[in-house]
């Protein structure tokens, strides 16, 4: 299609998304400043991501969060030693929740945002919503523990989570110790980092609404359209000088290009913007750069 | 004039003149309603068929038919009940409920089924317009004359003594009979009423006993093609055996009369022997259009709203002259003087103006030859140039906005005279297109103009929208909907193309014929003919020269309405032939390249070039992308 | 807490020992797509058991049954004769490859006559694209439509009169037309409350469906209005018919079941159960066969009583 009709009609579909109520408005999601940014030679591209991306608003992140919550039902198998459909059904009503948290818990983690959504949306009862101490020790009395989290990358921070032993014995330990339903609720998760999880933490029941191959991904372009996935290197290259993030650590290999741990992925939630999403679309700028949506 | 000045005069231009989806005016603007010219055709006592699509009234003029829309009206003009001639009723036909009586197989007698269906339904209005003949009238329904009409629909075990009261049990036999149709071979007995019987009974009562009082009753029936074709043969039948008191008034869409037969053997349904036919586009739209117009810019000046009370003024016209003026004669005669000069015409066209000289380019790119000749020839015919200017000036204008590149318009369409026929005979198309140019030209302005007037551009523009909105309607709008907005996007796109090279090619080329294999063509008739139906074609049926082996076919063009986003002609001179199956393979994957073979693979404008609105349908009219996603 | 509802399970593959004791099968004899064929009928179909029973269209109104002795031709509208098919008490319908005017019938058949009832559905990993679309419509799922007719058992003869209220339910799908066409054929014409997948069977087609259907969506002014439910869950869409007339407690539902297949088979099963205030509009596609890529998640839904 012709470049400048292509991108119009790429921005008269955002437009729609928002008129849905899928997308927020601006400020807060920018589509036409985004695009502004780029050279008039690379608008299209731009527009090409733009299509792309795909962003997932409170409601729809509170369906996600059931969804995952239900499919504890489903009898799939959630780990290659996790408990089976009836066992979990039955841990449910005495379990209780806490979230994943990053190396150093902080309240403004998804975690914790998605535990108190879960109050609302699952009707959990407060108090049985624990930090991790108390989690611990309920795990200790056998207690299921409902972990909850909203994107599963690499599986590292769960792991982490679960390893954690600086205020005694890890969930891991515990495990093997005494044995308690563990289940780790997240709403999308990459199937890489399902795996390794399965690996390392086999007895833990991991559900999740998306499961992301490699197609949800810049890798997957680049296996099904790799003359468009090149433009689109080419392009990423060119600007992530342009980008400025607030976090060090993205200035590591090629994490400005192609997100943590090169994930590459598309799309963000209100509550927040994985970091392995395509910084292109989130990053801080130079130049009175505007991002597409703000990662905060 | 502050601004919330601006919004309550736009506002009230969009009230009179944008798309209320209910036909009827609203109370405010109760002197809003126009009679049709056709109104009285339609109520004479005889059988009518008023066709017509959506959007050119047809509806309103049946609703208006109805027992107490009728008496309203006469109300309004000072006239009572005595003075009412008719007494209507109307069914509309439901295409999900008729076609419940499929007939596809033998499992029920679907004909007597369907007219047992449908006498129930025609009864269940007649016993509302029994209760407010009664009312009006003082006069009242006997009980055995109710309870005869009960037995006669098979409800044996009614009991009731009121009008309301047999409406209740009807809705409780249709009851049943949709348990029937859901199961055919279940043991539920249904006792089925025969054709038009309880009708008959009914309105023969009604007579009988004063109601009427030697009136007649109009049974009208809306969207006759919604029937499938026996049942149309079945009501067919009624209609060509209708006699006093009991009369039939059909409302049907273009083509959507299929089927002439009755149940009579070869008895067609004739017209006019059997039944006056009225087709609302051939019925002085013109003038009906202007009034209905009128009255609102009336309206709107009686609200305040700054607008000419003449709809000539309100929509700006060009002439031929000042059109070439805008499309860039100007530059175009710059060019030719250029060419001429040191020559001995240079003088004689220097000191003609640029919307004549301009011409000479043109003539040259459409015939050949050198300029100096075509110059001296001019010079010495200016009468023969000046008939030659009047017959093919507004098709060399299509020619003169080529070298306008990225110019947003490139052919205006304006005046009350073009507005009137991109409607054709669709009085909602031409409200749309004031509505939307009275937007447009709001947009532009930043204060509410002194007097409000709405600009070539403004109309070109709005032309341009209405005409992309119905093609991307036409999808939502018929069965074979998606098909016909690809035959639409192609033959617009050929005679888009056409229309831009003069050169070998007629000018003016806005109407087609099929040929090419029987079972293509008429595969591709059946097609157009729903297409006409739904306003996406237009055609002037072919008639049989008696003399020669030789038939005229079916001539087809796209409805006017898609004119100004096509940029092509909205007048109607020639006409080509196109071969069915290019246009078969327009509904397959490669619409590109049947476009090519229509366009005898001439050179095409490129897709730079495109005018946008055309642009957006790049992935249509292209090649399949290498590009294209996998979702 | 709310608990997990218990009416569905997921399976990666299913096998024969999945289905339930003395569970009789009924799904399609020859699919046009590759989530058509499970392995698992295969099996059946080699063992010559009495618990398959495969179906093929015929007309629009029969279908011919291969069993294991025999094939017959049955009206789909002869609701006996469709239940004494199983003797089980136990069925499962696998609507995947079915077309919707076949396994309605059966399914309310089954329903009606107290059965337990489950239904199989198969997702599909991805859609086919359209070559040459001429509109927002991208994908290349039907080739023509047979037009809005009723489908068997399903005939409604009498509805709203013309200022009762009443609504059009729209169960959104990719193409975006189809609930325009058919609400196209109402008159007056309701307002509308469009129902969207969410979440959808991948984590782009939520977005996707309201592209497709922008104009749909614009024309009828009825953005404000979108619900959501899951699209590959029917127990949702059949919630949010309830929470529908719950909301709007005197109008009768136009219902256009044109999006997921679970969406319509909730649809249904609301119509089947409240026949009074509702009616289902259809408007039977031919389908492009291999409009789906792949096979995706198995889901079986449980309606026993």
């Amino acid at each position: 299609m012709r470049v400048d009709v292509y991108i119009k009609d790429v921005l008269a579909r955002c437009e729609a998304l928002k008129r849905a109520g899928m997308w927020l408005s601006e400020p807060t999601i920018r589509p036409r400043a985004w695009i502004e940014n780029f050279d008039d030679c690379d608008k299209i591209l731009a527009a090409q991501l733009l299509e792309r991306f795909v962003f997932y608003n409170q409601k729809f992140t509170d369906s996600l969060l059931t969804t995952s919550f239900y499919s504890i039902a489903d009898g799939l198998k959630k780990g290659p030693s996790a408990p089976a459909r009836e066992q979990l059904l039955q841990a449910l009503p005495n379990s209780v929740f806490t979230p994943v948290s990053g190396e150093t818990p902080n309240p403004t983690d998804s975690g914790y945002f998605l535990c108190r959504r879960a109050r609302q949306v699952l009707n959990v009862d407060e108090e049985k919503i624990k930090n991790a101490n108390d989690a611990l020790k309920a795990a200790a009395n056998g207690q299921p523990v409902v972990f909850v989290d909203d994107f599963i990358g690499s599986g590292d921070q769960f792991l982490s989570t679960w390893k954690d032993s600086r205020t005694g014995e890890s969930f891991e330990k515990i495990q093997s110790k005494v044995g308690f339903a563990a289940i780790y609720v997240s709403l999308v998760g990459t199937e890489v980092g399902i795996v390794n999880i399965g690996n390392h933490a086999p007895s833990v029941a991991v559900c999740v609404t998306h499961k992301i191959d490699d197609r949800g991904t810049l890798w997957g372009l680049r296996a099904s359209n790799p003359s468009l996935y090149s433009q689109i290197d080419v392009l990423l290259k060119k600007y992530k000088s342009r980008l400025t993030p607030h976090d060090a650590y993205m200035h590591q290999q090629n994490y400005l290009m192609y997100g943590y741990k090169h994930r590459g992925l598309f799309f963000a939630f209100e509550h927040s913007v994985p970091d392995a999403t395509l910084p292109i679309f989130w990053c801080r700028g130079t130049n009175s750069w505007e991002p597409l949506i703000e990662r905060t | 004039m502050s601004e919330l000045n601006h919004q309550t005069l736009a506002a009230t231009l969009r009230q009179l003149f944008g798309d209320n989806r209910a036909e009827w005016p609203t109370s405010n603007f109760r002197d809003l309603f126009v009679t049709p010219t056709y109104l009285t055709k339609l109520e004479a006592r005889r059988p009518c068929i008023l066709v017509g699509g959506r959007g050119t009234g047809k509806t309103t003029a049946l609703q208006s038919l109805k027992f107490d829309s009728c008496l309203e009206r006469l109300k309004n003009s000072g006239q009572s009940f005595g003075d009412q001639e008719y007494f209507g009723f109307l069914i509309r036909i439901n295409k999900n409920r008729v076609r419940s009586f499929h007939g596809r197989d033998e499992t029920l007698d679907w004909g007597k089924y369907f007219s047992h269906y449908f006498n129930l339904l025609a009864c269940f209005e007649l016993s509302a317009l029994a209760s407010w003949l009664q009312e009006q009238s003082g006069k009242v329904l006997p009980i055995e004359a109710i309870q005869a009409v009960a037995f006669d629909l098979g409800i044996f075990e009614f009991s009731g003594t009121s009008t309301p009261e047999l409406g209740i049990a009807i809705k409780s036999q249709i009851s049943k009979l949709q348990l029937k149709v859901n199961n055919p071979t279940s043991s539920l007995e249904v006792v089925l009423s025969m054709a038009e019987s309880p009708i008959r009974i009914f309105v023969d009562a009604l007579e009988k006993h004063g109601l009427s009082d030697g009136r007649t009753i109009f049974c009208c029936i809306d969207e006759y093609e919604n029937l499938l074709d026996y049942q149309q043969a079945i009501l067919n039948t009624y209609i060509k055996h209708a006699s006093p008191p009991l009369s039939y008034k059909i409302g049907v869409r273009k083509n959507g009369l299929r089927n002439r037969q009755t149940l009579d053997g070869q008895d067609l349904l004739r017209t006019p022997d059997d039944c006056y036919e009225i087709e609302i586009a051939d019925e002085g739209f013109e003038y009906f259009a202007k009034q209905v117009a009128s009255v609102r810019l009336k309206a709107a000046c009686a609200s305040g709203v700054p607008v000419p009370e003449k709809l000539s003024e309100f929509l700006q016209d060009l002439s031929l002259g000042e059109e070439a003026d805008l499309l860039g004669a100007n530059r175009v005669a710059r060019g030719v003087l250029h060419e001429l000069e040191g020559t001995g015409e240079f003088e004689y066209f220097q000191s003609k103006p640029a919307r004549e000289t301009y011409f000479l380019k043109y003539w040259q790119a459409n015939e050949g030859g050198s300029l100096t000749k075509l110059a001296k020839d001019w010079i010495a015919n200016e009468r023969e140039w000046q008939v030659r200017l009047g017959n093919y000036g507004y098709a060399s204008l299509f020619w003169l906005s080529k070298g306008n590149k990225g110019a947003r318009i490139r052919k205006y369409y304006c005046g009350e005279r073009t507005f009137l026929a991109m409607a054709s005979g669709n009085i909602r198309y031409f409200l749309e297109l004031i509505d939307c140019s009275v937007t447009h030209e709001l947009s532009e302005a930043k204060a509410f103009p002194g007097t409000l007037c709405l600009s070539p551009k403004s109309q070109t523009l709005a032309a341009r929208e209405v005409g992309e909105r119905r093609l991307n309607q036409l999808e939502g709008l018929a069965d074979h909907g998606v098909q016909l907005k690809r035959l639409v996007l192609a033959i617009g796109k050929v005679f888009f193309e056409l229309a831009r090279e003069p050169l070998g090619k007629a000018p003016e080329v806005t109407s087609f014929v099929l040929s090419g294999k029987a079972d293509e063509i008429s595969k591709i008739s059946d097609m157009l003919s729903e297409g006409v139906g739904h306003l996406a074609f237009e055609v002037e049926p072919g008639t049989k020269l008696t003399s020669r082996a030789e038939t005229r076919e079916d001539e087809y063009r796209l409805h006017r309405i898609f004119s100004a986003f096509f940029e092509i002609s909205h007048r109607k001179k020639r006409r080509m032939t196109f071969d069915a199956q290019d246009l078969i393979a327009v509904l397959g994957d490669h619409p590109g390249r049947a476009i090519s073979s229509m366009l005898e693979n001439k050179p095409q404008v490129e897709e730079e070039d495109l005018p946008e609105q055309l642009a957006l349908f790049s992935a249509f009219y292209g090649d399949a992308e290498s590009g294209a996603r996998q979702k | 807490m709310r608990m997990p509802p218990e009416h569905t399970l997921r399976f990666d593959s299913f096998g024969l020992k999945d289905l339930l004791v003395d569970e009789t099968v009924i799904s399609i004899e020859t699919s046009p797509e590759e989530r058509g064929r499970v392995d698992a009928w295969e099996e059946l179909k080699r063992a010559k058991s009495e618990h398959l029973i495969l179906l093929q269209d015929a007309t629009p109104d029969t279908a011919t049954i291969l069993s294991k002795y025999e094939s017959q031709t049955i009206l789909l509208t002869d609701s006996e004769r469709l239940v004494s098919l199983v003797k089980s008490d136990n069925v499962l319908i696998d609507i995947t490859a079915l077309p919707h005017h076949v396994w309605a019938p059966v399914f309310q058949a089954y329903v009606k006559a107290g059965k337990q009832v489950r239904v199989l559905y198969v997702e599909p990993d991805g859609y086919k694209t359209h070559p040459s679309p001429a509109s927002a419509n991208l994908f290349d799922l039907s080739i023509s439509f047979g037009g809005l007719s009723p489908m068997p058992g399903f005939a409604k003869l009498a509805g709203p009169a013309d200022d009762d209220p009443a609504l059009f339910v729209a169960f959104l799908g990719f193409e975006g037309n189809r609930a325009e066409r058919i609400i196209n054929q109402l008159e007056p014409q309701p307002r509308v409350i469009p129902v969207v997948g969410a979440p959808g069977f991948q984590i782009n087609y939520p977005a996707i469906t309201v592209a497709c259907n922008r104009s749909f969506l614009n024309e009828f002014d009825c953005n404000a209005d979108i619900r959501l439910a899951k699209a590959s869950c029917p127990f949702e869409a059949f919630d949010t018919l309830a929470s529908i007339r719950r909301d709007f407690p005197d109008h009768y539902l136009y219902i256009a079941p044109v999006g997921t297949r679970p969406h319509a088979l909730g649809a249904l099963r609301y119509a089947i159960a409240n026949e009074s205030h509702c009616e289902i509009l259809f408007d039977h596609p031919v389908r492009q066969s291999n409009r789906t890529n792949g096979r995706g998640l198995i889901h079986v839904f449980s309606f026993a009583s």
